[in-house]
């Protein structure tokens, strides 16, 4: 009996999604604006090779010309994207960065190598356009490192620091780092996902109250539960079709590929849609209008990318503001498939795995509780 | 088979739409619940199906508290609502099949018994087009059979021929009284005294929330009206003239009405035992005073009557 009436609610969302596919579009138009916010952001403000810093040498002696390779030359040990070094005499560098075209450039001047020779201070000089402190940070610690190598004894291109008196041997809690771009495409790809379960079931869900079909439902003898776990379960097919659909076209346009596991990347997808669509079904009972369901919804998406680590990742937020973070769901969704989408490994994600599993169990009672309350005020 | 005890409820926002009602229904019978838009016959039998818990009071079907055993109440009722309330994106076969489903309408009569429903509401053509295609009557007609397909005890009809066709309302009027003979329990909202006439065994005439009349169509009228309602139309009366004065004067009570475009014509309403014998009295009455009455006519009392003399106001307002 409760499997013919799981069966009978499936069929039937299932048929409506079909003949009304309007719910596939805000699980499109979100995301898509999101990342490509996130790309004219990243590509005009801060980062990627894109960005040139000019790079001028004076010095005509092997000490000036070893340290431009050494700047030349250096490797991020993370791949976090770098700006690119371009050689210039000094007043075309000088010009550029007035225009606005450069946004440093270095000097290694005249008399640099004389100086190491005869064993006075040498300097090298920078110049700076520091609108942007993560353009400061990103340029200065190059031209620190570059410096730090060069007094090691680090020599171009194998940097081999045998002889210096300090080394730095570095561990990385994660085996590759995602550049920004990649982060923002994977997390693209997931939020298709939530704002399809999320969202979707809000809409659904309160436009089933709007138009009062869903009383046939309510006045039939059916239990809740298996009301709220037949809408739960045909909220899967929509949103896996909707991940069929983004996923190729973000992968082209980002370039990325997962590298977890597969079937727990599926799993992670599982349960992210268990957790989310409960929380849609409780939201459309207490909206119950669709225009005010949509609003609700699609704020609700984008507040939950933002605070749950969408843009950058919650482990490198703020104490407060991670803390407020892994309160909301979605935090957790994003966490567990970036996590799953560039490294091949569970550790450290049961919090995530246990937060999801409890969504679920805690939404299901709510939406249950709420949908079995009264069909009006 | 239905008690309704002291059923009182307020909305969010404080609307009362219910004010102490009572009344019962027996087994086998129709009911008739009859009165003007916002009266309350909604919210009465949303609270028979469980839809809205009332705020006090207590109503009971089959012998259970409706409250305290939801799922066993829900299987014995069928209720069409008042608004159509079918999914659009569903075709009319779908939509019972659903139904069927969600009921538990035992499998191996299942396809028959959707078949059946679909050939009494006149949709076998129709059955796989999509509900969105519908006119307003073939979605009433589908609702109706949609409360009749997993043969309840009960059914609850709220508003049955809202916004249809004359077809569609007698279609569905031919199955409601087939209903009868086959020994079902109903229940009927409505603001049409035509159809309360015609359908009800007992009617229970609501007016703000609260139980004003009850009773079967004829004794309603008998009680409250009178066999015959005498309506004239005349002009001639002055401003000192009034109900009282003229009602002095023919010796019935009569009722005036200043409803004309035209300012000097008025419009009286009379109730009397004896028509045939009353009317060309009251005509003579009235000429001997000078009046002259343009237009005269007689007939049997409506619903609508009883409701006016009851409540002082019409019934369609
Ligand atoms: N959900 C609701 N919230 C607040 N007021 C309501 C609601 N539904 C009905 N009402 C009010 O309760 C009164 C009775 O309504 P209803 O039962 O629908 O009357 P009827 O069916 O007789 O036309 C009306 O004044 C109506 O405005
Ligand atoms: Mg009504």
């Amino acid at each position: 009996m409760v499997l013919r009436q799981l069966a009978a609610i499936i069929r039937k969302d299932l048929r409506i999604a079909r003949r009304d596919p309007r719910f596939i579009a805000p699980s499109l138009i979100v995301p898509f604006i999101l990342l490509s916010v996130y790309l004219v952001l990243w590509s005009s403000v801060g980062g990627g090779e894109s960005f040139v810093c000019g790079l001028v040498v004076e010095d005509q002696t092997s000490f000036g010309e070893e340290m431009a390779k050494i700047i030349e030359t250096m490797k991020s040990s993370t791949n976090h994207t770098w700006f690119s070094v371009t050689r210039y005499g000094l007043d075309e560098a000088e010009q550029l960065f007035l225009q606005g075209d450069l946004i440093a450039y270095i000097i290694i001047p005249d008399g640099f190598g004389a100086n190491i020779s005869n064993n006075q201070d040498a300097t090298v000089l920078m110049r700076i356009n520091n609108a942007n402190d993560d353009i400061v940070k990103n340029y200065v610690h190059r031209i620190e490192a570059a410096v730090l190598l060069y007094n090691q004894g680090a020599r171009s291109p194998d940097f081999n620091q045998s002889e210096a008196k300090v080394s730095l041997e570095e561990y990385h809690t994660l085996d590759i780092t995602p550049g920004n771009v990649e982060y923002a495409g994977a997390v693209t790809i997931i939020l298709s996902l939530i704002t399809c379960s999320l969202a979707g079931q809000v809409m659904n869900t309160s436009s089933e109250f709007e138009s009062k079909a869903i009383e046939d439902t309510l006045n039939s003898p059916i239990s809740r539960w298996v009301l709220v776990v037949g809408l739960t379960l045909s909220a899967i097919p929509r949103s896996v079709l909707v991940l069929v659909i983004v996923f190729p076209i973000v992968s082209l346009i980002v370039g990325i590929s997962p590298v977890g596991n597969p079937i727990l990347l599926v799993l992670v997808v599982l349960l992210s849609v268990l957790a989310l669509t409960p929380l849609g079904h409780f939201i459309g009972v207490l909206t119950r209008e669709r225009e005010k369901a949509l609003l609700v919804s699609v704020l609700l998406a984008v507040i939950g990318f933002l605070a749950g680590g969408g843009l950058a990742p919650v482990s490198l937020l703020p104490l407060l503001f991670r803390v407020v973070a892994l309160l909301i769901p979605i935090s957790h969704v994003i966490i567990l498939w970036t996590r799953l989408f560039f490294y091949d490994t569970m550790s450290g994600l049961l919090l995530s795995i246990f937060a999801l599993l409890a969504t679920w169990v805690l939404f299901t009672l709510a939406a249950v509780y709420v949908t079995n309350k009264e069909v009006e005020g | 088979m239905i008690e309704i005890d002291h059923l009182s409820h307020v909305y969010k926002g404080g609307i009362k739409a219910l004010d102490d009602l009572s009344f019962s229904v027996e087994e086998g019978e129709i009911l008739g619940l009859l009165g003007p838009n916002g009266a309350g016959k909604s919210t009465c039998v949303k609270m028979i199906t469980g839809a809205i818990r009332p705020s006090c009071g207590s109503v009971r079907v089959s012998g259970y508290e409706v409250f305290r055993n939801l799922r066993k109440v829900r299987h014995i009722i069928g209720v069409m609502p008042q608004e159509t309330a079918l999914y659009q994106d569903l075709t009319a076969q779908e939509t019972l099949e659903y139904h069927a489903d969600i009921y538990g309408v035992p499998r191996e009569v299942r396809d028959d018994r959707i078949a059946e429903m679909l050939k009494l509401a006149g949709l076998s053509l129709r059955k796989d087009d999509l509900v969105k295609t519908y006119s307003g009557g073939m979605k009433r007609r589908l609702a109706l059979v949609r409360a009749l397909l997993h043969d309840s005890k009960l059914l609850i009809l709220d508003e049955m021929s809202l916004g249809i066709d004359v077809q569609s309302r007698n279609l569905i009027w031919q199955q409601v009284k087939m209903l009868k003979k086959e020994g079902k329990t109903i229940i009927f909202c409505t603001n049409y005294m035509d159809e309360a006439d015609e359908l009800a065994d007992r009617l229970v005439i609501i007016d703000r929330g609260r139980l004003v009349a009850e009773g079967s169509p004829q004794s309603l009228k008998k009680t409250h009206v009178g066999n015959f309602i005498i309506e004239l139309e005349f002009r001639g009366l002055t401003d000192e003239q009034d109900q009282s004065w003229i009602s002095e004067q023919i010796g019935l009570e009569v009722e005036l009405a200043s409803e004309n475009e035209d300012p000097g014509i008025q419009t009286a309403r009379i109730q009397s035992e004896d028509g045939y014998n009353d009317l060309p009295q009251v005509i003579r009455i009235l000429s001997n005073l000078g009046i002259t009455v343009r237009q005269a006519s007689m007939r049997s009392p409506s619903l609508g009557d009883v409701f006016l003399t009851i409540t002082g106001s019409k019934l369609r307002d």
